[in-house]
């Protein structure tokens, strides 16, 4: 399976979705006004990755901000984790940033996946 | 030369000894298009650093101007579309010690104002528990057709942790200047 990898800009998240190395990350900022163009793809890679996945997948989170038209994404993200056996969420943070903790908490409500917080 | 620092130290105590005011951190009049938020985002953050914000503060208040400054986008140019309409667009951030204060204002049509202040009183009125639930159940229905109605309010209400303020004035038979404050 291809990887899938995007460099991060001032407004767009790095995202590297990497089956053979178990790597799968969103970083950054994710403002964009209209992010379905930009999580179509991830969505797609996910849903095919979701077919033959690993044992074990570990899906980083690692957030500076986002938009709630990002937010939306991200849960469709969780939906498809979520029908993924053995996947995990890690949801990185910065200290004391009690607002992306809070949406953390708020989507670890809604989808059955565990979640581990990692503030840094 | 000596006389000279004297004096300059008795100026600077003499400043921070004055009460604390506003300050100005940015502001813009006019509409920005919608690919022009990075830029004006990337612009607001030089100044919050030039003014030392905090951090943690620094990330709400640019978290939250990307939703008012989308707000505007999406409610104050695509009805009619003209210039005219944008350039009453109005933004800007202040300090007031401890208390950072978003501004935002924009021309809105008379025929969604009775629902915008019902959803604006609705949510100033709910507890903190009822906020987090209502943007809970919102994300839940993301992709439905109306969702998305205040899903940016209550995001707004949430983070700054406080009513948001809003006023309306009636500028033209079919525009009301809708101006909403936050503060922090």
């Amino acid at each position: 399976m291809d990887t899938f990898t995007t460099q991060g800009s001032e407004h767009t998240p790095a995202v590297a979705l990497d089956k053979e190395h178990g790597r799968f990350e969103i970083s950054g900022r994710s403002f964009m006004e209209y992010p379905l163009h930009f999580y179509a793809p991830v969505l797609d890679w996910l849903k095919d990755y979701a077919k033959q996945p690993n044992t074990t997948t570990e899906f980083l989170f690692s957030f500076d901000y986002y938009n709630t038209e990002t937010g939306k994404f991200i849960f469709d993200i969780l939906s498809v984790l979520e029908r993924i056996e053995g996947s995990k969420v890690i949801w990185r943070y910065a200290d004391q940033d009690r607002d992306m903790e809070e949406a953390g908490l708020d989507y670890a409500e809604l989808v059955s996946l565990p979640f581990e917080f990692k503030p840094f | 030369m000596n006389v000279i620092r004297k004096r300059m130290r008795s100026r600077e105590e003499t400043f921070k000894a004055l009460p604390v005011t506003n300050t100005l951190i940015y502001a813009h009049n006019g509409g920005v298009l919608p690919d022009a938020v990075p830029t004006v985002i990337g612009l607001l953050e030089k100044a919050l650093n030039k003014h030392s914000v905090d951090p943690i503060k620094k990330r709400k208040i640019l978290n939250l101007s990307i939703e008012v400054l989308q707000n505007q986008v999406r409610h104050g140019i695509h009805s009619d579309g003209t210039i005219t309409r944008m350039n009453n667009s109005t933004f800007s951030v202040k300090k007031s010690g401890n208390t950072c204060t978003i501004t935002a204002g924009n021309l809105v049509e008379l025929s969604a104002i009775a629902e915008l202040t019902k959803t604006l009183r609705s949510i100033n009125s709910a507890t903190k528990e009822e906020i987090v639930q209502r943007y809970r159940n919102q994300i839940l229905n993301a992709h439905n057709s109306s969702s998305g109605a205040g899903l940016g309010l209550l995001d707004m209400r949430r983070k700054s942790g406080s009513m948001i303020t809003f006023t309306l004035s009636e500028k033209s038979t079919c525009h009301t200047y809708f101006q909403i404050k936050l503060t922090l």
